[in-house]
């Protein structure tokens, strides 16, 4: 079962799955920037634009990966995926060190100067893994928080967390194993983001208990540390290994040809770990003082497959990585 | 017998020259919701302050703002203003024209409900909007007498303690509406009760706006009948007519010759008040200019307080008008028209019906 | 013309009375909106809110500057709603209150971003709106100032000097660095307010600072307990750190405020300090310390009047 903006959606109705995508995306505190100017009606009426066509072009589901602080509107993406007859599976979780605001920040440093000092008692309220834990269990179980502090009928689906550093930051460390324990109380998905330390991480998760089977490492196309030996072994231990940011050819330090990509996907498939691969653009659709991925979501289903077939990769492989691997993401383990 | 100031009540011996009637800040109600109408307090205060500071610098005294409830007054405004430039200032409390300066929540509907249950709008009446009790002068006459003796109503459902010193009332030029009326007889029943003077907007009704404040007992010493200087409706006979019942008349448009369909010359204006000197109703006559310190989505006058002093005084001079007469019309009678005279009697029996009044109108509205 | 910026609108000088230089309406990091935990009933707190500012009117307040800044709980609506229904003159700032409380969206930006912002906000409106901030913040305090922190200071100080605003600091830790980045600016030191100055107690700084023309502000008034707050000091130790300045004839640069917060986003009601008592307990405080009637009126009244307006 997949938990989608709508309400839940057997795994074996949501087809052919964009697994890492983002609609809205902006970095937390853009909404003060009198620079970035949100056209709500035209950027819904040109994000349906781009389902519809994704649609058209044999796509039936999508998974938002903004995040909980990352431009996520939980009413906009019930309305844009009723419009666009697109499963919209929302995420939740906090991300990388730098996209999480102080307000996670400030009582650890706090506490941190206070014992520097040796004075006064800790602050009222330290985060800790469980607390966000908790708070990241509550978006799947209760609904996503929107601004005024309501919170939305609509369900996460999955839960985010990264890594950007070696070692991770105490709180981003309080964010990955929140994030874990989370996915493994509801059951869900989880995708981690951490590049080069990813191998590192990926134990930490598990340790909370969350199966294999439920995890994604994401953007092992990303130019900066691509290591298919990495690949296989996580895949060999039962995660998924998603490629999922194709059509981001140029003009960013983690873009590649797209043609690399599909290297990559056929050493996996040759490799026997065709079950174990994802694929997704990682498309900025609508980005609120950020720039928007120059491809759309549907470039995935009318460049890549094309040239995926192309390279010899069959139809049944395909199945398997677009509507099968996603299915299994969210099935019954 | 104090006079009720921004600053607090003043002897009348404490008031000086007086300018009767003037605006500090001018705006017709809701001015405030139109995006075209700037207000820069800041600039306006600026402004206002340059005007009052060149009045005190003539001599002038006590300024009486006549911008009633609704014209744009501003009660912590005005009291700053006072403070820094000496004058003192006299606030009006009550509405002048229907137009202009009474918003609709004071026009009472009286609705039937029909047997088929769907509500109709009989008839506006003057009150209250959500009065279902009948027509309400009393309700409006709280309204002034509150302002009179509890103190202003401020921005956002705050009462200052700073009381208004004289009630402003009128019509609109051609005709009294039933809600002018209304406001009318509700201004003379407050200033009577409250022991101040009535001065009223305009002269285009001015037997009518008479007839209806004798009507509800304000007698003719607490009443100031605006505006006489008006060029459309200059009337020597009415203006000796209205002394001789011991009424005052203003010649209050000192400085407006030109740009408004009322401007006339200021040596017509000299005239007029030597015609009622020579006829010997020096004592009822009223004095000031209306110019306004600063305005908002109406043209503001190019002259300031000042210029009555500076520039109409010397014309009476030179037209044979005395020190005395300049003496009692300046300061003598302004001085009169302002010193409260509270019948505590009165004053006893309003209390009792004031809360009879409230008590009543407060249940009644709940029963719609 | 010398004014203040509102939140309803301009204000002349004269118009401000006694003035509350460094307080909050709301108050707190940014993020807590994503934590249901940090949620509140936001009648119940605008209560809160509209209580502490009227005692403080009562008191005989009338202007109250919020120094919440970008993302650190400035909730506009809020504070005209308060303004409106309070009578106060409510002034928001522009700026920022150090990394922590700086969103991520505006991390990653130089002097110039900053620069740019800020006036926008000083001369258009604050955000997407057309209500203009009355002062500059610029905060941090760590040692050595961050990247963004200086690209903030340096902002902030190009910023003042375009629109005539006065910057106002909360970082008492990094003044050398500060008053570096301010003087390379060409800043006029009569145009900083530097806040915090007792939270790290330096007499000698704070008259050195004062004779180059700078404001000292002792703004946490209140703050005496010393649990949960790292930087507490007895209130008797303000009045005596007051009265030395006045003694050395450096009270035209002396601001006192509570630093307190109608609420505090993600903690609470801020038990510690309040608005209002500044007046009902200090000023008496100062009195008894010898502090003359004049000098009260100068730190409260006119010296703000001097500082604040955007001139």
């Amino acid at each position: 079962m997949a938990i989608t903006v709508n309400g839940p959606v057997p795994d074996d109705r949501l087809g052919i799955v964009a697994a890492h995508e983002h609609l809205l995306y902006g970095l937390p505190g853009w909404h003060d920037d009198p620079a970035v100017l949100f056209d709500r009606p035209k950027v819904f009426d040109a994000l349906l634009a781009a389902l519809r066509e994704f649609k058209a072009a044999g796509g039936n589901s999508l998974m938002d990966a903004s995040g909980t602080l990352c431009g996520r509107d939980p009413e906009f993406l019930k309305a844009l995926s009723a419009a666009a007859g697109i499963n919209i599976i929302a995420s939740c979780g906090l991300g990388a060190q730098e996209l999480i605001p102080g307000y996670f920040g400030l009582p650890l440093a706090e506490r941190a100067l206070r014992e520097q000092r040796r004075d006064g008692e800790p602050p009222l309220w330290i985060p800790d893994a469980g607390y966000i834990g908790g708070m990241l269990g509550a978006e799947m179980s209760d609904g996503m928080p929107m601004a005024g502090m309501v919170r939305s009928r609509a369900c996460a689906g999955f839960v985010l967390c990264a890594c950007s550093a070696q070692p991770a930051s105490e709180i981003e460390e309080m964010a990955i194993r929140g994030a874990a324990m989370a996915a493994r109380r509801h059951d869900v998905p989880l995708r981690l983001e951490g590049g080069a330390h990813a191998p590192r991480l990926f134990p930490l998760i598990t340790a909370e208990g969350l199966a294999a089977g439920r995890v994604v490492i994401g953007h092992c196309d990303d130019a900066r540390c691509l290591d298919s030996a990495r690949d296989r072994e996580l895949a060999s231990q039962g995660a998924y290994v998603a490629y999922d940011h194709v059509g981001w050819q140029d003009g960013s330090p983690h873009a590649m040809p797209d043609a690399q990509r599909v290297q990559q996907v056929k050493d996996m498939v040759a490799a026997g770990y065709a079950e174990r691969v994802l694929l997704s653009c990682g498309t900025v659709g609508c980005g609120l003082g950020v720039p928007a991925s120059k491809h759309g979501v549907s470039h995935l289903l009318k460049d890549f497959v094309p040239r995926l077939s192309g390279a010899g990769v069959g139809d049944s492989a395909l199945h398997t990585l677009l509507v099968e691997n996603p299915r299994r993401l969210f099935a019954q383990l | 017998m104090k006079v009720e100031t921004l600053t607090g009540p003043v002897a009348p011996q404490d008031l000086g020259i007086v300018a009767m009637r003037e605006h500090l800040l001018l705006g017709r109600h809701g001015w405030h919701w139109a995006p075209e109408v700037r207000f820069d307090r800041a600039a306006a205060f600026e402004s206002v302050l340059a005007r009052l500071e060149a009045f005190k610098k003539r001599g002038g005294g006590t300024l009486v703002d006549a911008s009633g409830i609704t014209l744009g007054r501003n009660v912590p405004f005005y009291r700053r203003l006072s403070e820094l430039s000496g004058v003192h200032i006299v606030a009006s409390t009550g509405f002048g024209e229907q137009s202009s300066s009474i918003p609709g929540h004071f026009l009472g509907r009286a609705y039937r409900v029909s047997t088929d249950a769907r509500q109709h709008w009989v008839r506006e009446i003057p009150g209250h909007f959500y009065s279902s009790h009948g027509e309400s002068k009393e309700y409006l006459m709280f309204l002034f007498y509150n302002e009179l003796t509890e103190g202003m109503a401020a921005p956002c459902m705050i009462r200052t303690g700073i009381k208004a010193g004289i009630v402003q009332t009128g019509s609109a030029w051609d005709g009294v509406s039933r809600l002018e009326e209304f406001s009318i007889r509700a201004a003379a029943m407050a200033a009577r009760h409250a022991g101040v003077s009535v001065i009223t907007t305009s002269a285009g009704q001015a037997r009518r706006h008479f007839e209806l404040l004798s009507a509800e007992g304000l007698e003719a010493q607490r009443i100031v009948i605006g505006h006489c200087d008006d060029a459309r409706a200059v009337d020597l006979g009415r203006d000796r007519s209205f002394a001789e019942k011991g009424a005052y008349v203003a010649y209050d448009h000192i400085g407006w010759e030109k740009d408004a369909p009322h401007a006339m010359a200021d040596d017509e204006r000299v005239a007029l008040v030597k015609a009622m000197v020579q006829a010997g109703y020096a004592e009822r006559v009223v004095l000031s200019s209306s110019a306004v310190g600063a305005a908002m989505g109406l043209p503001a006058s190019s002259h300031g307080y000042e210029r009555l002093l500076a520039d109409f005084v010397p014309r009476l001079d030179r037209a044979g008008i005395g020190e005395a007469v300049l003496e009692t019309l300046l300061v003598d009678t302004p001085r009169r028209l302002l010193a409260a005279s509270q019948d505590e009697e009165a004053a006893e029996q309003l209390r009792a019906f004031a809360e009879g009044f409230r008590s009543a109108s407060r249940q009644q509205r709940w029963d719609v | 013309m010398a004014h203040l910026n509102t939140v309803l609108g301009t204000l002349h000088p004269e118009e401000m009375g006694i003035t509350a230089v460094h307080e909050h309406i709301l108050f707190g990091p940014p993020g807590w909106e994503a934590d249901p935990g940090a949620w509140f009933k936001m009648g119940k707190v605008f209560e809160k809110c509209y209580n502490d500012l009227m005692d403080f009117k009562l008191q005989g307040g009338a202007t109250f500057i919020d120094a919440s800044g970008i993302g650190s709980g400035r909730e506009l609506d809020v504070h005209i709603k308060l303004a409106s229904a309070t009578g106060l003159h409510v002034v928001a700032s522009t700026g920022f209150l150090g990394e922590l409380f700086t969103a991520p969206h505006f991390h990653a930006r130089d002097a110039d971003y900053f620069e740019t912002l800020f006036v926008h906000e000083l001369t258009v409106g604050m955000g997407r709106t057309r209500v203009k901030a009355g002062v500059i913040n610029a905060g941090g305090g760590a040692q050595p100032m961050t990247r963004l922190e200086a690209a903030q200071h340096r902002g902030a100080a190009r910023a003042a000097r375009k629109t005539g605003a006065a910057v106002m600091t909360h970082a008492i830790n990094a003044l050398d660095e500060q008053l570096a980045i301010f003087r390379e600016e060409k800043l006029d030191p009569a145009r900083i307010i530097l806040g915090g100055c007792d939270t790290r107690l330096d007499l000698e700084r704070d008259k050195r600072v004062a004779k180059a023309g700078c404001y000292v502000a002792y703004d946490h008034v209140g703050l005496e307990s010393w649990s949960r707050m790292a930087h507490a000091l007895p209130d008797q130790r303000r009045a005596e750190l007051v009265k030395a300045m006045l003694d050395a004839g450096l009270g035209d640069r002396l601001i006192v405020s509570a630093g307190s917060s109608g609420w505090v986003l993600g903690q609470g009601e801020d038990h510690l300090s309040n608005v209002g008592n500044v007046l009902r307990y200090f000023v008496p405080r100062l009195a008894a310390a010898g502090v003359a009637e004049a000098d009260v009126r100068r730190i409260f009244a006119d010296n703000p009047k001097r500082v604040l307006p955007i001139q």
